[in-house]
């Protein structure tokens, strides 16, 4: 009897444990970042800390993975059968996921969505192919050099900001003004500091607003490019440009240098000015990366106008995610104001893709106080997006190379042109 | 069981040996083989259905530039070998003497293969950078300029070439395994008959470690053939695809350019260079090659 009544309790409590569990099993979603493990966690913890209080029903796993291997990441993933629920993927490396089918359109979502205040991201563009969104825009990048203002100020030079409020921010001023910084302290030979830095964050995002700025285009269209037109005069000048920062009025670091890996960097305080993107600013700021005083300036003006290149950072809902419909939800609280204020309050390094943040008090007041000299209007009325070919990282491996030679002095910046543009034309016609 | 002879259960015991290897080589290595042979006849984006094209990712190699190119830097590193060979024979001869602090040298030396292969690279990209690095900074000691290494078409595979003797440790090792086993006896009766030093080496060290240097030249031609990681992390296979070594154009074409089909064909190119050169080895080391109980 006593055996009875034991097996008796054993076996409901078994059941009542099994069934609380079972109640208590909670949705399950996967998000990847680019980042290292400790950036990624920090952020998404106050990235989901709004949805993960609305819905206790569902659990968020994080997936970092290091920025150089994550496009390669995904699309095994993706290849795998075992694609996260979503993830960040830049706007220029868009087209790929879509034309293979392995994300969906989220205007379903959207249509219904009585909630979403769409007029507000920022870069529809970006993220709308044939009248269908693919993603919520959730970081924005625009294009700028960053400057060491101490260094201006010690060679008694108006910085570049106070120098474009002037209205006279060209590209003859800039080599003007880094030609005077530029110094051969120990007599070597050899520069010790230079006025500027090009190629600093990537060739392709270098050279295509020059190009621009020149009057010339890079590609046929800017979606679906058929035709690589770098091989235009206008384009030509551009890249000549760029060789004559290195070759004539030797105020960038040469490639052989490799200034940017472990020589001279914008952070050692060496440089002067380095091209890099306002997405970097919250970073330099609550990181406490520089111990100088720096601040952002738009490029420099060129002979046909100001164009510099902006990029925003979708958030994807992948076709194998089996969460879809929770996980639009989800990619609505990471990318909502609430969400982002919340990141501001707790120095989360985000620069969001949203109009009205920027413009919001509560901004001004963080922000503010580093005496930041960014002017968002301009910086949206000058912005361009980059062109998404098929394979980007075929296309920049190209133009990276190209680009290099003509800088190392191998070859002509006409000849440089005229061979990525053949390359390119190449790949755009195998894609 | 009983009524098989000797011979036979030792064969069939050897097979038994044999078996958990053959089942892990089937399902782990014999798979994904027949499957790349197959997706080398494919056009394959990676995240989209493959398509049939026979022998066409063959003979576009043929035509293509970044594949001789990966070829020739591949071939050229392979100079290596020989210094590897040089190198780990000659620091495997002196730490078989008895000298003090044997075992901590014959540990120094073989303590740079144990660290990863990532950290290792950081490590020599400072080590080579042209203005703050310790390897130019010896040079300008001596009143040589040194040059740009990593980013100098010319100099980068040397670079490479002096960096590939961080790993000498390993060859070396395996050497002083080999030298270890050489009976003193004929050493001993080599002096009694009145041999020098070089007389010593070239009659009894070289032919009693000839299997040793053998494994060394078949594993170095492998592992230089599979240079992956330095040129990955350093590099990039730049500049001007001066340092773009064969598996980093494999991995570049399969998961960056998402080219599986033409990746895999460039695989299977390898591996038959690769069988050529081993083959080649092997056929022509009965030459020079003594195997003291051998058959």
């Amino acid at each position: 009897m006593k055996k009875l009544v034991i097996s008796i309790l054993i076996v409901t409590m078994v059941m009542v444990f099994t069934t609380i569990g079972m109640g208590a099993k909670k949705v399950e979603i996967s998000v990847a970042e680019w980042g290292d493990v400790r950036w990624v966690k920090d952020s998404m913890a106050l990235r989901t800390y709004y949805f993960e209080k609305e819905h206790p029903e569902v659990k968020v796993n994080v997936m970092p993975i290091p920025m150089a291997d994550y496009y390669d990441k995904l699309f095994t993933m993706i290849a795998g059968g075992i694609a996260p629920d979503t993830a960040c993927i830049a706007a220029s490396f868009l087209r790929k996921f879509i034309s293979t089918g392995s994300i969906i359109s989220i205007s379903q979502f959207m249509e219904k969505d009585t909630t979403l205040d769409w007029d507000d991201y920022l870069g529809h563009e970006d993220v709308t192919y044939d009248g269908k969104v693919y993603g919520l825009p959730a970081g924005r990048n625009y294009q700028a050099w960053m400057y060491n203002a101490d260094m201006f100020k010690e060679a008694g030079i108006p910085s570049p900001y106070e120098i474009q409020k002037q209205g006279n921010w060209t590209q003859e001023k800039f080599i003007e003004i880094a030609g005077k910084i530029t110094k051969d302290i120990d007599g070597d030979g050899v520069p010790d500091q230079y006025g500027c830095m090009f190629g600093g964050w990537g060739y392709r995002e270098d050279f295509f607003p020059l190009v621009w700025m020149a009057g010339g285009k890079a590609f046929d269209n800017l979606q679906y490019p058929t035709k690589c037109l770098l091989n235009s005069p206008e384009a030509k000048k551009a890249l000549q440009y760029a060789v004559d920062l290195v070759e004539k009025y030797k105020i960038t670091p040469p490639p052989q240098m490799e200034a940017s890996k472990l020589g001279i960097n914008f952070g050692t305080g060496k440089i002067a000015m380095h091209m890099s993107n306002i997405g970097i600013a919250c970073w330099a700021l609550f990181g406490e990366w520089y111990d100088f005083d720096w601040n952002y300036v738009l490029p420099p003006r060129g002979e046909k106008g100001l164009y510099t290149f902006a990029e925003v950072v979708p958030e994807v809902i992948f076709t194998q995610s089996k969460n879809k419909e929770i996980t639009y939800e989800f990619l609505k609280s990471m990318t909502s104001l609430p969400t982002y204020f919340y990141m501001l309050e707790n120095r989360g390094r985000w620069i969001p893709a949203r109009k009205s943040y920027t413009y919001d008090p509560r901004f001004e007041e963080v922000y503010g106080q580093f005496h930041l000299d960014v002017d968002w209007d301009m910086m949206e009325k000058y912005a361009r997006f980059l062109p998404k070919p098929e394979n980007p990282l075929r296309v920049n491996s190209i133009i990276a190379n190209q680009v290099d030679l003509a800088m190392r002095g191998k070859k002509t910046a006409d000849q440089a042109c005229e061979d990525m543009t053949a390359k390119i034309n190449e790949v755009l016609q195998e894609d | 069981m009983s009524k098989l002879s000797i011979k036979k259960k030792e064969t069939l015991l050897g097979y038994v040996f044999l078996l958990p290897w053959i089942i892990g080589f089937a399902v782990f290595a014999g798979g994904p083989i027949v499957a790349s042979a197959v997706i080398s006849l494919t056009k394959w984006p990676l995240i989209a259905s493959p398509k049939f094209i026979g022998l066409g990712n063959y003979f576009k190699l043929i035509q293509d530039p970044l594949f001789w190119q990966s070829l020739k830097v591949t071939a050229v590193y392979m100079l290596v070998i020989p210094l590897h060979i040089m190198v780990g024979l000659f620091i495997a001869t002196l730490l078989n003497s008895k000298i003090k602090a044997l075992s901590f040298f014959r540990v120094l030396y073989y303590l740079p293969c144990v660290i990863t292969g990532v950290a290792v690279s950081l490590l020599w990209v400072w080590i080579f950078n042209p203005r703050f690095g310790i390897f130019n900074l010896l040079l300008s000691k001596i009143g040589i300029k040194g040059p740009a290494w990593l980013a100098s078409e010319i100099w980068v595979l040397p670079a490479f070439i002096i960096m590939g003797m961080w790993g000498v440790g390993a060859p070396m090792l395996i050497y002083l395994a080999g030298l270890q086993n050489i009976p003193t006896t004929l050493y001993e009766a080599a002096t009694v008959d009145g041999a020098n030093f070089w007389q010593k080496f070239l009659h009894i060290t070289l032919p009693g470690i000839s299997p040793i240097l053998l494994f060394n030249l078949i594993m170095g031609i492998i592992g230089t053939f599979q240079i992956f990681t330095p040129a990955y992390i350093m590099t990039g296979g730049g500049p001007n695809y001066a340092s773009l070594f064969y598996v980093l154009y494999v991995y570049r074409n399969a998961f960056q350019w998402f080219k599986m089909g033409y990746a895999s064909s460039l695989a299977w190119v390898l591996f038959l260079i690769i069988m050529a050169a081993v083959f080649f080895m092997l056929k022509y080391s009965k030459r020079w090659v003594y195997y003291a109980g051998g058959r």
